[in-house]
């Protein structure tokens, strides 16, 4: 099965099984819990169920192309479900056996790993999903978003596709891989690993992307005086994006760091309550739901 | 009668760290709760894997004895009207406790004559009793996190899936949170059934093990141990880890199946603790060592959650998987080494060591300048290596590898250092400063590790306790109780004389901290009290002996111990018992602040009075000189031979006389006897029974 069979099996699962199926965002995120779909979906009350494919950027784990697991970038195939369903840990385990995996001949385990977003002010409980060693999945029951307490709480499940695909495919390399029959991974990405991890660690001017992180907080801050929480979380996902660049610049020291991240989670808790204090104004069918 | 009671609860994959201390306390609060609700039962045996917790009660009675409830109601005089008819309090009183006004009594009590009633209370039954009791205990029971996972009220480690609950032969029906107890439990989530029914409370295990679950943890990890003793056996090879792993293994798995691979032998040039660490740590592999040499093998064994089919192809996956760590870890090494330990210490000023207390390398540089001063103070000759150890000792927390593995700090530390051809004596006192890391630790064996340990942590106490972070009885988030045993210990066992009190106004004045805080007076006083602690716990000295000891305590810790050590050995002897006696008269005698005055020898009278004089003159000089040189037993010895003059001056001797002259002289001179005896401690204070 290659990559693009893998997304299309994953989707048309979640699909069956009832999620709202959304695109991936196109502000830079560094995991798929920062997609407006979970942030925002997490929070209110009602129930939902989404999936949708997050390419996640990550500037500090980038290799020059040259690390066979290692990216700068690589994909999550996420899905959110609230409340979550009795069933859940079937249910997931059935959309592996969907993309072709007999679990029954691997060594499936669920190994404890809490979860925890300072810069989102998130947290939950949970594992990462082994197979035969190899995580997979980031399981994780959601009990905190944006510094809120989450009624009903919810299930975020991060598939790690790459990791599932060398699993799938057999191959020690990402760029080994097929992305469809004729292309490899190698053709589609390595390159782009390979300048961004340029940029990222030698090229990124630290004095502007910290002006760039300033001013799109200060972008932020204005649109959440105003009641605008969607571009104000648009503003705060371009600060944190800002933020990893200058983590991978290797320009923040561990006390700057945390300053850093408690400037993000305040911006991330202003929008969360603005957003659930703004949906008791709204009828049941006009509420916003992610 | 009485039946056997089996309850399981089913959950989501608790963490095997968590697992044995969250079954336990739920068997405890069973054991509590039946007990106080008077349902009489046998032994009671505890089962868990990951995804239950189990608990077989034998023998349970069907039902709580019946009681008689004695009731105390209105007075007689309220209790009667006019008539001498019951009256309305009365008949209250009687329907409240479902009696009618004739089964009444009056009964005289202190207070006056009373109406009373008997009630019998038939005891509740088991089936009635049990589903309140475990809703009560779920709902309460002591774990170390909670979580939410539906619109229940319940929290709990993990959710909650199911529960199975047989008495007798019978299922129990009840509801907790969302879910129902019944008779039906689920086998293991691949190889076993999804729905088994649980006939009785005995044939649980054997059911279950017919679903590829072992639910007894010992009988999981005897079975584990067994088949790692095999393996290893075949292999030629020991395992680089401790049983504690192989347990923690054994509660993350429900049908454990063993497994062996390999990784390509170039990573055996890492560090060992690097590669062993890369095994264990998320991986959860076990390393393995030639048993004769202790190097390590390109090998490792784990186990897979199942049964022992398709083990070839799960083995490559745990080989893939374990490569790409090691060459992550490869990759974080040689990264690291692209530079010296020393070029990373600029990097240590960006680390913050505490808020208000600067950075690591502001630590750094007050370490040194105390490492000095205890150096110098112990006249040492390695002065200059010591300053190396200390200069780079925290370099490597700013590493990749530690970034990555942070329980290798000082490890990985001490290999840079080699490899930058440092000298052996800095390379060792790198890898020791941190010890003991715990209270089991070994304390460092190096002069340059011990005195960097030392000025480490006695830096972050006096750092601690000037910015008002003491620890309490109950609350010590910086671990700075072990910190100071730490210390206390490594002086003790290096044998080192030191003045705690003096190091601790020089560690303070390294911080350039205004306070009001009494810092160091706080500090020398906890100092003194851990080491009360650390000789009678760790150094197993009796604690009146300790506390003899202690009561001359001048802040040397290593000369309290040698004393206390001399003390004990004499503790048993009938001679010290008796000198004891002796001297507790003394002690008796004399007020706490009375000091040795000059004793005037023409104002004695007394035959007795002169001969302990002139005996306890004779040996003043003898004893400090002794004293100085820790010859305590010798001390001891001399003091041996104050006894008879002692108890012949209390015998003859009236000290309190009513002359003040004669009277001040007779206790200058007991005052100067104690002071004597100080040289080893307050004998007085020996329990002679």
């Amino acid at each position: 099965m290659n990559l693009q069979e893998l997304i299309t099996s994953l989707e048309e699962y979640w699909l069956e099984h009832g999620c709202l199926i959304i695109q991936p965002y196109d502000v830079e995120t560094g995991a798929g819990t920062f997609n407006p779909g979970t942030f925002f979906g997490s929070l209110g009350p009602d129930p939902l169920k989404v999936g949708y494919v997050e390419p996640s950027r990550r500037p500090p784990d980038g290799r020059y192309g040259k690390n066979p697991i290692r990216v700068r970038l690589h994909h999550q195939y996420q899905v959110i479900l609230k409340p979550p369903p009795e069933e859940i840990q079937s249910l997931y385990l059935g959309s592996l056996e969907h993309i072709g995996i007999d679990l029954s001949e691997h060594d499936v385990r669920f190994v404890d790993d809490n979860w925890e977003s300072p810069s989102l002010g998130a947290r939950g409980t949970g594992w990462e999903v082994w197979i035969d060693g190899l995580e997979i999945t980031q399981f994780t029951y959601f009990q905190r978003v944006g510094g809120i307490d989450l009624q009903p709480v919810c299930v975020e499940l991060a598939y790690g596709l790459e990791r599932i695909a060398t699993f799938i495919q057999k191959v020690e390399s990402v760029y080994d891989l097929s992305w469809n029959d004729e292309l490899t991974y190698r053709r589609v990405f390595q390159e782009k690993e390979r300048q961004f991890s340029t940029y990222n660690f030698n090229v990124a001017d630290v004095d502007n992307n910290i002006e760039l992180f300033e001013i799109a907080e200060g972008e932020a801050k204005s649109c959440l005086e105003e009641g605008l929480f969607y571009p104000a979380y648009d503003m705060t996902l371009k600060a944190a994006h800002y933020f990893n660049i200058l983590l991978a610049r290797n320009a923040i020291s561990v006390t700057e760091r945390e300053k850093y991240i408690a400037r993000i989670r305040k911006l991330a808790g202003g929008i969360a309550s603005e957003y659930v204090e703004s949906l008791e104004g709204y009828s049941s069918e006009q509420r916003p739901i992610i | 009668m009485s039946k056997d009671l089996l309850f399981e609860l089913g959950t989501e994959e608790i963490p095997p760290a968590y697992l044995p201390r969250v079954g336990q306390n739920f068997l405890d609060d069973l054991e509590g709760g039946l007990d106080k609700r008077r349902l009489d039962h046998s032994d009671m045996e505890l089962f868990y894997t990951p995804r239950r917790i189990a608990v077989r009660v034998n023998d349970l009675v069907e039902s709580q004895p019946d009681v008689v409830e004695k009731h105390r109601g209105p007075s007689q005089e309220i209790g009667t009207d006019d008539d001498g008819e019951f009256a309305i309090p009365a008949q209250k009183f009687a329907e409240g406790h479902g009696a009618s006004v004739e089964d009444l009594v009056i009964e005289d009590t202190e207070e006056g004559s009373y109406f009373f009633v008997e009630e019998q209370k038939e005891g509740r039954g088991a089936t009635e009793v049990v589903p309140e009791l475990i809703n009560d205990i779920i709902h309460n029971l002591a774990q170390p996190e909670t979580m939410r996972w539906d619109d229940s009220d319940l929290e709990f480690i993990r959710p909650i899936r199911w529960a199975l609950c047989i008495y007798g032969n019978e299922p129990l029906r009840f509801t907790i949170g969302n879910i129902e107890a019944s008779g039906v439990t689920r086998g293991h989530r691949f190889h076993g059934n999804e729905s088994i029914e649980i006939v009785s409370p005995d044939s649980y295990e054997d059911e279950l093990k017919k679903n590829f679950v072992i639910p007894d943890p010992e009988e999981r990890f005897g079975y584990m141990k067994e088949r790692v003793d095999e393996r290893m056996s075949e292999l030629s090879a020991e395992m680089a880890v401790d049983e504690g792993f192989l347990r923690s293994l054994s509660n993350s798995l429900e049908y454990p199946s063993i497994l062996d691979g390999s990784f390509p032998e170039g990573y055996l040039n890492l560090p060992a603790e690097l590669l062993f660490k890369t095994l264990t740590g998320e991986a959860r592999l076990i390393p393995l060592v030639d048993p004769e040499t202790g190097t390590a093998l390109s090998l490792f064994i784990g186990f897979r959650d199942g049964v022992e089919d398709d083990m070839e192809d799960i083995k490559r996956g745990y080989e893939s998987v374990i490569n790409a760590r090691l060459r992550d870890s490869k990759f974080f090494f040689e990264h690291d080494r692209e530079k010296s330990l020393e070029s990373f210490l600029p990097e240590l000023r960006k680390v913050t060591f505490q808020e208000n207390l600067g950075s690591i390398w502001d630590k750094v540089e007050r370490v040194r300048a105390l490492a000095e001063e205890i150096g110098s103070s112990l006249s040492l000759d390695d002065l200059e290596m010591i300053n190396r150890t200390v200069t780079l000792c925290k370099g490597d927390l700013v590493t990749e590898v530690v970034d990555e593995f942070p329980s290798l700090e000082g490890v990985i530390g001490s290999y840079y250092a080699k490899l930058d051809g440092e000298r052996e004596l800095v390379v060792q006192g790198i890898r020791e400063h941190y010890r003991p890391r715990s209270t089991g630790d070994d304390t460092p064996d190096t002069v340059s590790g011990a005195v960097a340990s030392i000025a480490d942590k006695l830096d972050t106490l006096t750092g601690s306790f000037l910015i008002g972070e003491e620890p309490t009885g109950t609350r010590d988030p910086y671990g700075l109780r072990r910190k100071a045993d730490g210390v206390l210990r490594t002086i003790i066992d290096n044998r080192l004389v030191l003045d705690l009190p003096g190091l601790v106004e020089f560690s303070g004045d390294q911080f350039s901290l205004e306070t009001d805080v009494p810092f160091g007076e706080r500090l020398r006083g906890y100092l003194e009290e851990r080491t009360s602690s650390v000789l009678e716990r760790v150094y197993g000295f009796d604690y009146d002996v300790v506390d003899a000891v202690m009561a001359n305590y001048e802040g040397d810790a290593y000369e309290s111990y040698r004393r206390a050590g001399s003390l004990q050995g004499f503790k048993d002897k009938p001679e010290l018992k008796r000198l004891v006696d002796s001297f507790t008269r003394v002690m008796n005698i004399l007020d706490e602040e009375r000091s040795e005055d000059e004793v005037n020898s023409e104002l004695m009278e007394l035959e007795e009075e002169l001969t302990l004089w002139k005996e306890a003159s004779k040996k003043a000089d003898k004893l400090e000189d002794l004293a100085k040189e820790h010859r305590y037993e010798e001390v001891i010895e001399h003091l041996l031979e104050l006894k008879g003059p002692i108890d012949d001056y209390f015998d003859n001797v009236m000290v309190m006389a009513d002359d003040a002259k004669k009277r001040n002289n007779r206790l200058n001179l007991l005052a100067n006897l104690r002071n004597l005896f100080m040289n080893v401690g307050d004998l007085s204070r020996i329990i002679t029974d």
